[in-house]
């Protein structure tokens, strides 16, 4: 590094440590601290405290995910659509390890009850998954290994949704939480090799003759160079180098008869490349380490990087041979993550918000009530499902005046659970469905109870189908959601009276002051402050903290909504 | 919707006054009804609103309005170009795709205008840069801003419209971007309310804690402008 690189990664100031350091620290590298955990860590000298936020403790109690037992090997090669898992069956006598009935009603019924039934039971499963990793954020005692592991998957973004297997989002997603702070090098091959990118970018339709682009050029733009930096004919050259590799089921496969071996010129080298020689080549440009430096650097301290910074962040990456925890260290360490451009800039994305503003409640689980997947959904970020392969958008993406108010309506359901009001998503497979049920609860027999809305039963009349779809999909609907183990439904547990009455609150000021202590990485502005401490003594029906003490907490709950509606709580 | 039962009638009239018709919609009359509606944009009934609809994905230009006069056509698509038979025409030179019969009688009608070859030169194969080209208007230039933003910006430079710029999605499109207006932006209109119980309504509006949610055009506190 050059002298003015070793100034711009100056470490922090000892002096300067302090329990707002921490706290950001903590905001940053997790999911935030209670005064508890921040107070030790502040304690410390600053090496002490980032080696041990890199390091953390273990996670041995915490249960694995367990899964609700719908995948058995008959779904391998799970075909491409109802119409192709149809005609299969017409054609061999069976389909997903269900055959085609010799005689009866509707020969291809169960065939089609089964294609459903997958599809349902992989979409509700992926949902657990994702409740269960949210949980797992939640009380991990390595937040960090959780946070890099969600960097990852917005950087190598996979959707369950083409993949249509809960068993591949799996496998990527504890690939990348194992490999999160080891290095890149070596996560870079083991995600492009892992089946769920091998589906998800088309790896399979890339052969020799006729190569497909599209992970050549998704591996270039974004998840190691960036637009620009090549030209289209080193994505083609790419494309084939890649070709023959594929996937059985979860593992990765080479097809050597589909594999091009001839020569290819990529970013300026000649030779017989495959696709590990590509990505060697990839790694050992000097664009890769900046490109892939400053989006961490993005994702942890804020948007705005300067060239400089850019190309000082490339450099220490480089130095540190890709190794990621060995760069966070410098990163986390380093003045210009602790300098006033970065702290409290931070807008929080909606898993950030969503984790921290449980860790900070002190739950020890991850609530049913809100359900965490349709909060994502109405927030923007569904964990497992990015919208494209470039990720989710970052800062000022998650604001948008509507999505502010989605923000508040999330403090409201977590202050004031809606038990009442709640009902399960998983167990709502939409008003088609619904109708149809009904009717055959009601003895109607499938073609009449499948009908269109207001068509006439004689349209039916005389009508021998081989199978019924959307009585498939009832029937697929049905068994997916009677094998599917139930997400807990228990709302957050946790008690503001505690926590203020912990922090010495006495009267209304002093307990809206905890609170947003508590709460804020920004102070309130003082008029908001004030309307706040209002309210609380007017709901009260006093000043002080004793007086309302037996009732105290349905005030702090109303105090607490109207803090996170504010701007500042979005902002880490 | 938002129920406030404990709102009087100047309760109810002080909040809107004060920037909150967000809040206290009434029924789910839709986007004509909303009051968020009226006060947002400060329409007259009768003025003209422009409503762009963008689709996301690729679409095969050259087979939805096909020039079949053109040789060049089928002599570069020999088995995807659509024949003269098989479209519905427009005149002798160009044709819709034949399963575009609502396109076609909104042609007839006269009201429908077409433009023909939108794009750029030597366009780029990356999808998200294509993209961002289209929505600024100005390929490979830098331009942070959309065509639409600039275009309130050059019509309205001291913004003294509230809202011309609203954008119906669950994030704000590049399109919209502007160097001096915020974009209304929501999914949702039925959603777009912040769900409050009157307690803190109350305590907010009696204390002049009005500045704690949105300055009243929904433009974000400065606090935004700070950490940008």
């Amino acid at each position: 590094m050059d002298g003015s690189g070793a100034r711009r990664l100056a470490q922090i100031d000892i002096a300067l440590w302090s329990e707002k350091a921490a706290a950001h620290l903590l905001e940053r590298v997790g999911f935030g601290g209670t005064p508890g955990v921040i107070r030790r860590l502040a304690a410390m000298t600053p090496e002490q405290a980032v080696d041990h936020v890199l390091q953390g403790a273990s996670d041995d109690d915490l249960p694995d995910f367990e899964e609700s037992g719908f995948w058995d090997p008959s779904l391998t090669h799970f075909p491409p659509s109802r119409p192709a898992a149809t005609e299969l069956a017409e054609r061999t006598g069976a389909a997903m390890g269900v055959r085609v009935k010799p005689g009866g009603n509707r020969p291809l019924q169960p065939v089609t009850n089964r294609f459903f039934c997958w599809l349902r039971a992989t979409t509700l499963e992926t949902r657990r998954l994702s409740y269960w990793w949210l949980g797992w954020m939640l009380q991990t005692r390595h937040p960090l290994r959780e946070k890099m592991a969600l960097f990852w998957h917005g950087h190598f973004a996979t959707s369950e949704e083409k993949l249509r297997d809960y068993c591949k989002i799996r496998q990527q997603i504890d690939l990348l939480r194992n490999g999160a702070l080891s290095s890149f090098r070596e996560l870079l091959t083991a995600v492009s090799k892992d089946s769920a990118m091998l589906v998800f970018l088309d790896a399979a339709q890339n052969v020799k003759g006729a190569p497909n682009e599209n992970f050549g050029r998704e591996v270039m733009e974004l998840f190691t160079m960036g637009v620009g930096q090549y030209s289209e004919h080193d994505i083609g050259e790419a494309a084939r180098a890649f070709t023959g590799w594929t996937n059985d089921d979860l593992a990765f496969r080479f097809d050597s008869a589909k594999h091009d071996a001839g020569e290819k010129s990529f970013l300026g080298r000649t030779g017989a490349f495959d696709g590990d020689d590509i990505l060697r080549i990839i790694l050992e440009h000097d664009q890769t380490a900046a490109y892939v430096a400053s989006k961490i650097w993005r994702f942890f301290a804020g948007t705005a990087i300067s060239p400089d910074l850019a190309r000082d962040l490339g450099t220490l990456l480089r130095d540190c041979d890709y190794e990621i925890t060995p760069f966070l260290r410098a990163l986390f360490l380093s003045r210009v993550f602790h300098s006033k451009a970065v702290v409290g800039t931070h807008i929080k994305s909606p898993v950030e918000l969503i984790v921290s503003t449980y860790r900070k409640l002190g739950l020890r689980m991850m609530p049913g009530v809100p359900d965490p997947h349709s909060v994502g959904q109405t927030l923007g970020q569904i964990l497992l499902y990015p919208p494209t392969v470039a990720g989710w958008g970052e800062g000022r993406a998650w604001i948008t005046p509507g999505l502010l108010f989605e923000r508040g309506n999330f403090a409201r359901e977590a202050m004031f659970p809606d038990m009442i009001g709640f009902t399960d998503p998983n167990l709502d497979p939409g008003s088609k469905v619904r109708r149809v049920n009904r009717n055959t609860n009601a003895g109607m027999e499938i073609t009449a109870a499948t009908l269109e809305e207001g068509a006439a039963p004689s349209s039916a009349a005389g009508i021998q189908e081989t199978f019924n779809t959307r009585y498939a999909s009832l029937m697929g609907w049905q068994e997916a959601m009677r094998r599917l183990k139930p997400t807990p439904r228990a709302p957050a547990q946790f008690s503001l009276s505690e926590l203020v009455i912990e922090d010495g609150a006495a009267t209304a000021a002093e307990a809206v002051d905890a609170l947003a202590e508590r709460f804020l990485q920004v102070p309130l502005d003082a008029t908001t402050r004030d309307a706040l401490v209002a309210m609380l003594a007017d709901e009260w029906g006093s000043d002080s903290l004793t007086e309302a003490e037996s009732y105290m907490e349905y005030g702090l709950r109303l105090v607490a909504h109207g803090i996170m509606c504010a701007p500042q709580y979005q902002l880490a | 919707m938002v129920r406030t039962p404990g709102l009087t009638r100047a309760d109810h009239e002080a909040l809107i006054q004060a920037g909150f018709g967000g809040m206290v919609l009434e029924g789910a009359g839709g986007i004509a009804a909303s009051p968020v509606w009226s006060k947002v944009t400060g329409q007259a009934a009768g003025e003209r609103i422009l409503v762009i609809v963008e689709l996301s994905g690729g679409n095969d230009g050259l087979n939805t309005v096909i020039p079949h006069a053109d040789d060049a056509c089928y002599v570069a698509r020999p088995r995807l170009g659509i024949h003269k038979s098989n479209l519905l025409g427009i005149d002798d030179h160009f044709g819709f795709q034949r399963t575009m019969t609502g396109f076609e009688k909104l042609w007839k009608d006269g009201k429908m205008a077409i433009v023909h070859g939108v794009g750029y030169d030597q366009p780029s194969f990356s999808h998200f840069s294509s993209m961002a080209f289209l929505q600024t208007g100005a390929p490979n230039s830098g331009e942070a801003h959309g065509w639409l933003g600039r275009l309130a910006d050059v019509i309205d430079p001291l913004g003294h419209n509230a809202n011309p710029l609203i954008n119906i999605d669950d994030h704000q499109s590049l399109a919209v971007t502007a160097m001096n207006h915020v974009p209304l932006v929501f999914d949702d209109p039925d959603r777009f309310t912040r769900r409050i119980y009157a307690t803190l309504i109350r305590g907010w509006m009696g204390h002049q804690g009005t500045a704690a949610i949105l300055n009243d055009d929904f433009t974000p506190l400065p606090v935004f402008d700070r950490a940008a």
